[in-house]
């Protein structure tokens, strides 16, 4: 006897639109870390309320040259220490920070909070959450416009880091 | 099992000025790229403190306590209250398991959107109730 998937026409309709895929964990045909360091007062990542800390230039990140399938951000839960002598963030610190996207014109794609970019399960307001991957379809993105900024700095201090993993599908040979 | 794709979004907040006050109707905060009716509404959350303290506007987000008092209703560009008085706390994604609340796709009118509070309870005076909207632009694939 023949299977049939029950889908409700709306579900459907985001699959079919680029809405909504099937979850697994890695999304992209390529995926890479992007870590940034958290320096003395006075330098450009000097820690401030509402400072624009601004991605190093990645041309292989640019809308022209990648769709970007999903993001992540990685704590001090998940991996303790940089590896540039930096240690990580801690996840309670998350829901005071927020990323944008931005295209080449400074025009935000996306603006996120941080705490959505946290993919492990996690308990919150006493109720447990499943992993939980941010997925994505940006495709007009220049990644040194993108951005993030914390909007109370409690908690990050200059031996901390902080680490995101970018998953994208290359659209070029380059 | 299915997961939601972003392919825009935006932090779209409703401020809660003067004396708080129940049934009163507190109107979206203007975001002029996204108030022109152009954009396609398919996914929507509610945040609380627990997910964000402030606001890229800096305004403080209401406590994870206060999202039973809040309820929220959206309109699309032929007026329809397609989303009428739905409970703030049931958009918090940690109170249904993580998932965000999908819509029908439908041009918004950001400008018509509200929130109300059912009960003034303890918010406070220029806190906002803060929601993601996921959307993609009129025309956009």
């Amino acid at each position: 006897m023949q299977k049939h998937r029950i889908v409700s026409p709306l579900v459907d309709y985001f699959l079919r639109n680029n809405m909504m895929r099937p979850f697994a964990d890695m999304l992209g045909y390529r995926s890479k870390s992007i870590i940034l360091a958290f320096t003395a007062a006075g330098t450009p990542y000097s820690i401030a309320p509402f400072k624009r800390y601004n991605f190093q230039p990645d041309e292989t990140l640019n809308g022209e040259n990648a769709l970007i399938t999903a993001i992540e951000i990685i704590c001090a839960d998940q991996q303790i220490q940089l590896g540039s002598g930096k240690e990580n963030i801690s996840s309670s610190v998350l829901k005071n920070g927020f990323l944008n996207i931005c295209d080449k014109d400074q025009n935000i794609i996306s603006t996120i909070p941080l705490f959505n970019l946290y993919a492990p399960a996690y308990t919150s307001s006493g109720k447990t959450i499943a992993r939980k991957l941010f997925m994505t379809h940006w495709k007009q993105q220049n990644w040194q416009n993108c951005f993030f900024e914390f909007a109370d700095t409690t908690g990050i201090s200059t031996t901390q880091g902080i680490k995101f993993v970018v998953y994208y599908e290359p659209l070029t040979n380059k | 099992m299915n997961n939601l794709i972003v392919k825009r979004s935006q932090i779209i907040e409703c401020q809660f000025t003067g004396t708080p006050a129940t049934n009163k109707r507190y109107n979206f905060t203007q975001i002029p790229n996204i108030s022109r009716n152009n954009i396609i509404l398919y996914a929507i959350e509610a945040l609380t403190a627990d997910q964000l303290t402030y606001t890229p506007n800096n305004n403080q987000v209401i406590a994870a306590s206060q999202a039973v008092n809040v309820v929220v209703t959206l309109r699309d560009n032929n007026k329809d209250e397609f989303m009428y008085s739905q409970p703030l706390y049931t958009l918090v994604r940690p109170n249904v398991g993580g998932f965000y609340t999908l819509i029908k796709p439908r041009v918004i009118n950001l400008t018509d959107c509200y929130c109300q509070l059912v009960a003034a309870g303890s918010v406070s005076t220029n806190q906002v109730a803060a929601f993601n909207f996921i959307y993609s632009l009129v025309g956009e694939d």
